[in-house]
Formats: structure tokens, sequence, C-alpha cells
């Protein structure tokens, strides 16, 4: 599925552009999907940039979009969700073994995922629960629920609007990290963040 | 392409019923299996001749015999699998012979050899496993291939000669899409055949007629059903995702069930054997479906926000017991699968998963963190009452009941690498089974003779088969890629 996106983005964004009008077409197109009352202060489209920007802008609102989500709300892209992180969106957590509080070191990027998230008030976020390969499957998809709203809750009490967050686990599935050891375990155990809309 | 994948069905060594699927998984209507050749019929057992079946006054005379026992005069078995030490009984395999005309080509030639191999594997495979017998690589001074046949009383002698007390052969004929095969099991001291069949099956399903043999022969030296028509649920990610498949229980015939291209976890057998339970991310988010495999029809059974997954049949098949966390909390849940109705079980701030009911449905043993760390519970379902079984351990997962309700097996981890343990159900009796490598995920045989669980070296996982103190450990060949999750089956026949 993924490969599907990341194939089909840049053919988007081809064709766009050689019928020479992208712009144009990407406002209206936006404007019109911009009927619901909360987001009528609807974007201007930039002049460049990959085509998710254009995208995003029918899902954000207020003036500081621009700053830091601008790549927000492409729907399920690793790579732009990975550059939103980069450009200081939202960072992923880790956690100690078969642990699902909240690190203290971890508390002012949780502030930070907060801040962003209340600025960029109109995306929906899912927060992915991972586990390292220890232990049994089910046991670990548990874990991981109770660091995914673990999670969830710290941002509720920063004042996020629930509704906004919703929350999966994975389980040991998909390690960022396919070691063995304590190293790769560690960034194993973590949550993280994929921006829907 | 359809005759390969025929075959790989039919080598899963299914019944009628439960083939059906799998012809309807790979696009093949069972009338178009037919017309290709595939015999879709249960193998038929048929006496071979008269002499088939000793006379029960017999079986105790070689009792006495073979294991010297004294004890019990009105014992029916051959062999006592209750004795604190069973003796194992030293045993010749003889080779199997084709029975039919020489070969017209190297094709059919061919196709003679690879059947006899099959049948040769699964059947010495088969009498390892079963733990009864000493084996003695013998055949060369038994029989002598080249000259003609020799005579039973000649044949006995020259067993015991050889240090073999009883003794087994066969014929095989090969006619087109039929195979007929034809095994005795001699008792060499006493100069009886104790067990003699033929059978006829689809030539591409060698291995399920010596699981079926094997079952009927553990049954007569035992008076216990043999697990060898059992089979085996387990995840293997070969595809690159972790799908189910289904095998014989020596994990031979691999067959893929599940095709979503998603996540698909923990695997459990309905108790009638007739229908799949496991966890999937085919929806996007962790679901329990029912898979039957007769028809093929896969239900969603629980779909609730959060997540839905470590389901398990009761006793009676009609409740799961399973883990949701719809409320704050991952906690344990019954569905009455009637009704739709869900109850909650346990209402804890921590985590609640991996229930195994106990065999008559009144108790649910399970895991739960709710002491600092993982640890096993016991749930009274009657009174609500939950006891701590372990103390030990940092980590204690997975528990599995015995069928005979006697003994409780899970994984254990103080240091990251886990192993199997047995306990009884009052906690007491703790007994490490596995010493080596990474184990995990233990399920109980039909017969709570042996436990299969999945163990990982170096990042790769296989699944292994030990009886239930720890020894006779052998490693199955399930096919390329990590089998992990493994579940046993009900007796099926």
């Amino acid at each position: 599925m993924k490969r599907i996106i990341v194939l089909f983005l840049p053919i988007a964004l081809s064709l766009m552009l050689a019928v020479g009008c992208a712009n144009k077409l990407l406002k209206e197109n936006v404007t019109s999907q911009t009927a619901t009352p909360a987001e009528k202060k609807s974007e201007t489209v930039p002049e460049e940039g990959p085509v998710g920007e254009s995208v995003t802008q029918r899902n954000l609102s207020g003036s500081e979009v621009k700053e830091r989500g601008k790549y927000a709300s492409v729907p399920g892209d690793e790579g732009l969700t990975r550059k939103a992180e980069k450009e200081g969106s939202l960072y992923a957590v880790h956690f100690d073994f078969d642990k699902y509080n909240i690190r203290d070191q971890d508390r002012s990027v949780l502030a930070e995922d907060a801040s962003w998230l209340r600025k960029n008030s109109v995306v929906k976020v899912r927060i992915e629960g991972y586990c390292d390969e220890r232990g049994e499957a089910e046991y670990n998809v548990a874990l991981g629920d109770k660091r995914a709203r673990s999670v969830k809750k710290y941002l509720e009490d920063l004042g996020v609007d629930g509704s906004r967050l919703t929350t999966i686990s994975y389980g040991f599935e998909n390690p960022v990290d396919k070691g063995h050891g304590e190293a790769a375990w560690a960034r194993n155990r973590r949550a993280e963040f994929k921006i829907l809309k | 392409m359809r005759a390969a994948l025929i075959v790989s069905a039919s080598a899963a060594g299914l019944g009628y019923e439960h083939k059906t699927i799998f012809f309807l998984a790979l696009g093949i209507s069972p009338d178009a299996a037919r017309r290709v050749g595939f015999n879709l019929k249960r193998p038929r057992a048929s006496v071979g001749t008269g002499d088939c079946h000793m006379k029960t006054g017999a079986i105790i005379i070689a009792l006495f015999v073979l294991l010297g026992s004294f004890s019990d005069a009105m014992a029916k078995e051959y062999i006592d699998l209750s004795a604190p030490t069973v003796k194992r009984i030293p045993l010749a395999i003889g080779d199997l012979t084709y029975m039919g005309a020489q070969p017209r080509d190297t094709k059919e030639a061919a196709a003679i050899s690879e059947v006899k191999n099959e049948l040769s594997n699964a059947l010495s495979g088969d009498l390892a496993f079963s733990n009864l017998f000493n084996i003695i690589d013998s055949r060369a001074f038994i029989e002598d291939p080249s000259a003609g046949g020799i005579s039973e009383t000649e044949m006995f002698k020259r067993a015991r000669a050889g240090g073999a007390d009883t003794y087994v052969k066969g014929g095989f004929l090969l006619d087109r899409e039929k195979l007929t095969v034809e095994l005795r099991f001699f008792d060499c001291v006493e100069g009886k055949q104790i067990l003699g069949k033929r059978y006829t099956v689809s030539s591409g399903n060698p291995r399920r007629l010596i699981h079926y043999f094997s079952d009927q022969l553990y049954e007569e030296l035992t008076g216990k059903k043999g697990v060898f028509t059992t089979k085996l649920l387990f995840v293997s990610n070969r595809t690159g995702n972790k799908e189910i498949y289904l095998s014989d229980y020596d994990g031979r015939g691999a067959v893929q069930i599940t095709r979503n291209g998603s996540i698909n976890l923990s695997p459990q057998w309905s108790p009638d054997g007739k229908k799949v339970l496991y966890a999937s991310y085919k929806k996007g988010w962790p679901c329990l479906f029912i898979l039957d495999l007769r028809t093929g029809r896969d239900t969603a059974v629980s779909d609730k926000k959060g997540i839905n997954i470590g389901g398990r049949f009761s006793p009676d098949g009609g409740r799961l017991a399973l883990t949701l966390s719809t409320k704050k909390s991952p906690g344990l849940f019954l569905l009455d699968l009637n009704t739709g109705v869900y109850r909650q079980l346990t209402d804890n701030y921590g985590i609640a998963v991996s229930p195994a009911w106990s065999p008559d449905g009144q108790r649910l043993a399970y895991v739960s963190d709710s002491a600092g760390n993982p640890h096993i519970f016991m749930l009274d379902l009657a009174t609500g009452e939950t006891k701590r079984l372990t103390y030990d351990g940092r980590y204690n997962s997975s528990p599995a009941w015995s069928p005979d309700g006697k003994t409780i097996a899970f994984s254990r981890s103080d240091n990251g690498l886990f192993n199997i343990w047995t306990m009884k159900p009052d906690g007491s009796g703790l007994t490490q089974l596995t010493f080596e490598r990474d184990n995990r995920s233990p399920s109980w045989s039909p017969d709570s003779r042996y436990i299969v669980f999945s163990s990982e070296s170096h990042g790769v996982a296989s699944l292994y088969i030990m009886l239930s103190d720890g020894t006779g450990l052998t490693k199955l060949d399930t096919g390329r890629g990590s089998s992990t999750s493994p579940a046993w089956s009900p007796f099926l026949q």
C-alpha cells in the first residue's frame, strides 16, 4: 500500500505539472473540499513544493501551519511523516523493557508534540505502540496498546483534544531495528506517530 | 501449475471436507480437482488377511515376554504408558517393497521411487516420534532383496539374532492415481503378527496413509489414541508477512490458510477441530476471526475498538475468552458466540492476556502484570476469584493447560531468553523442560503426551516437539521462514 502511494505521488505530480495549471486546479480543489465550517479559512496552495503540501492544506487551519506542519496531513506516507518529524513536528518516544510509563527524558518530547498538535488543530494522528522482540506475541500486543494509550493520555493532559488521537498496537511487529541486542530492543520499544489527515 | 497446487493440497493429508477449503482457496473447485484425478476420499482401512488382529490373550502373553512385567495380569496394553519408565521395544524397520510389475519407463520408476521415499520417511518418522521403540537399522540381516522371499519363521529368527524383538514391513502398489499399501507389524519373540492392514488412497497422499497406520498401531500397542493424524496450526513469515498455516503433526505438508497480506497471529483450534480462531490486522487493527476449514468461510467475531486478541474457544465451543482494550486497559472478557454478548472478567489497570481454559471449562489461567511484571494467575469463573500461580521469573507467559487437566505449560524468562516450564494447576511442581535457545508458545498434543513450541536461534524460529517431561526433543520441518505460535489440534479422527 505504501509503495502504491509512493509511486502514485510522483506520477500525479508530473501529470498536473504537464497540464500547466497545477496550482489553479489544486486551489479550486481545496476550496471545494473544505466545506465544513471549521475549515473555511483554507490556505493558499504554495507555488512550489511536493504535491503532498497541496493536499495538506484542506486539513489544516491557522497561520502557523506553514511554519511547522506543512507536510502534516499527507495520508499514510511514511516519508513525509518522517520529514514532518525531522522538521520538528512529532517525535517518537521510547520505553523501558516491559514498561508503559512515560520516561522523564521523554516528557519534553511529548510537550513539543503536544504544542505542534495544538497548533495544527485539525490534524488527526494515530499513535502506534511497539515492543521489542522478546516475549509472547499476545502480551506484546497488549503492552504496545498500553504504551500508545500512555502517550494519548499524556497528550490529552497537555490539552490535545483526545478525539484527534487514535491508538493502535503492533506488538513486536515492524521493528525499526532488526537487530537482536539491547541497542536494537531499546529503539524498538517505542510509540510513534502517523498523521492520518 | 494446477496439478502442482493439487499435489500440495493433497500433501496436507486432510479428509474430504477439510480439503474442500484448500481447493477453494486455490481457486479450484472440488469437482475440478476430481477431474484432474485427485481422489477426494478418506483412506479406506481394509483388513488385509484373516490373521490381522491378534487375539487379546496373545497380546497379554506378548506383554509379559516383551516387558518382563508380572504386575498386572489384566493389562490390555502391549505397552503401559503410565509406567514410571516406559521401556522401549527394539524394532527393526524393513524395506517397503514394490509389489507391482516392473516399471514401464523411467518416469514410472521415478514416481515409484518418490512414493517409496515418502512412505519410508513418514513411517520411520512416526515410529521414532512414538518414543515406544528403540529402532535398529537391520534391513540387511532380515531380508535380502535380491533373494526372493524368506519364510516368516526365518524372518523372526534373523530379527531376534539382530536384537530386534519387533519388526515392521510392508509393500505398496501404484496404479495410476491410486496407491495401495500393506503394512504389517510383527512380534518376533512370539512369532506373531500384531497388526496387518491394507490401505488405498490417492497417490498424492502417501504420508497421510502412514499416519493413519501409525495411529492404529499406537492404539494396538498402548490402548491409547495416537496423534499421528492430528494437525498443527502455526504462523509463518515465509511470504514476507505473517500468515497462518496448517500442517501435519510433524510439520510436513504445510498449507497456507490465510492470504490477506496483513499480520496474522496466534491461531487456535475449535474443540471439534473444524474451525480456526485467529487474530489479524486485516481490517487495520487487531481483530479476531473464525475460519471454517470445511467451507472456507471467514467471519469477524470480535472487532471492537482497541485490541481484540488472544481468543480461545471454551471446551464446549460456545464461548470465547479473549482480551479487549475497549476500556482503558487490555483485560479479559468472555464472548458468548450465540448471543454476541461480552462479559468482562478482569478489571485491572494493567494487562490481562492469553487465557487458557481448564478442560472442564470452570477456570482460566492467564497472564497479568498486576504484580509488577508478567505472572500467571488463575481465575475461577463461577466465583470470580483470582489466585496467583507464579512468583519466580521476570516474565511468565502463554499458559497452556494439558487436555488431561493435570499440568500447565508456560514460558518463563529471567534474562531475556525464554524456556518452557510446567507446573500443576495449583502452581506447585515447577519443572523447567528446555535449556537452550529461546523457547515460547507451548501447546499440548490432544493425548497430553507431547508439547509443541517455537524455538528461536539467530532470529529464525522453528517448531519443536518434546515429550511432556522434556525428553525426546524433535525439530519439525515446516519449510522456509520463521515458524511461531504453534497450536496442536484435538483428535481429528
